[in-house]
């Protein structure tokens, strides 16, 4: 099942023992849009956040999780699949670490990011095969980055100043 | 519907996707074999303008699949749209004109 097709959110309460990327005790994971978000929880909180959504829907889960009124130590997951199964699911995925690429990147539309991320990588792996050197390749995926930046700015300023002109 | 002007990245991409649908990296192979090498567009470049070219409904996307040496990441396969199609003929009339005059001034003067 897509994505996309997924109730938009998604609770579920779990106890966690801990490890090096979270701490121990009583966690809810927040599905939303395909990605998860578990916060650690009292049990003072658990309560609350359990009667809020009770009373006012699922929706106001976003308001106190991500608005920052409940839970601490927030890490984001990606779910590949449905939200509703197993817990045990989320427990085991790292959290998703942001690249330098990823962050700089972020400000591209995803219509832009994602097709020219995905070519670039073809062209670096075909360049590989040719037995291109690791500073050529290098210096390659430099310009083309420097090139995508450069062209979005442009782009952004006509844009911008377009309708005046 | 107004016909919009293009501009050469523009003539060159809708060229190169007219009567079929090709991805970011085909295109640019497409460019650089129409112009046999005088022009090659940069990655960055092609996908700003063909985001562009999408919000001008000059040209239409899909997603298509990912692969693996892609790391996850979907490819974006474009096509012509009419209003394209428009475009680059009007596109193609102007310069044949303009072209044809200057050429007509530098034979009349040799």
């Amino acid at each position: 099942m897509a994505i996309k097709e997924l109730e938009p959110i998604a609770l579920r309460y779990f106890y966690y023992e801990g490890d090096q990327y979270r701490r121990p005790g009583v966690h809810v994971s927040l599905t939303y849009d395909g990605e998860a978000t578990i916060y650690l929880l009292t049990e003072t909180e658990r309560t609350r956040l359990t009667d809020e959504v009770r009373a006012y829907g699922p929706r106001r889960a976003l308001d106190l999780l991500r608005g920052g009124t409940l839970g601490i130590a927030q890490q984001s997951v990606f779910v590949s699949g449905h939200p509703s199964g197993d817990a045990a699911d989320l427990r085991v995925q790292h959290p998703k670490r942001r690249s330098l690429f990823e962050s700089c990147a972020f400000f591209v539309p995803k219509a832009i990011r994602e097709p020219w991320y995905g070519d670039l990588c073809e062209d670096r792996e075909r360049m590989r095969r040719e037995g291109r050197s690791r500073p050529f390749i290098f210096a390659a995926t430099l310009s083309q980055f420097i090139m995508l930046l450069v062209w979005w700015v442009k782009d952004t300023l006509l844009n911008v100043v377009g309708p005046f002109s | 519907m107004n016909i919009p002007r293009l501009n050469e990245t523009e003539i060159l991409i809708l060229s190169a996707i007219t009567g079929r649908e090709l991805y970011g990296l085909e295109i640019v192979e497409e460019v650089k074999r129409l112009t046999r090498g005088k022009r090659v567009i940069s990655l960055g470049g092609l996908y700003t303008t063909l985001h562009r070219m999408e919000q001008k409904k000059l040209a239409a996307g899909r997603w298509g699949e990912a692969t693996a040496d892609r790391q996850g990441a979907r490819r974006r396969y474009y096509k012509v749209t009419g209003l394209g199609e428009r475009a680059l003929a009007e596109a193609r009339t102007v310069l044949r004109n303009a072209l044809g005059f200057a050429a007509s001034l530098v034979g009349g003067s040799a």
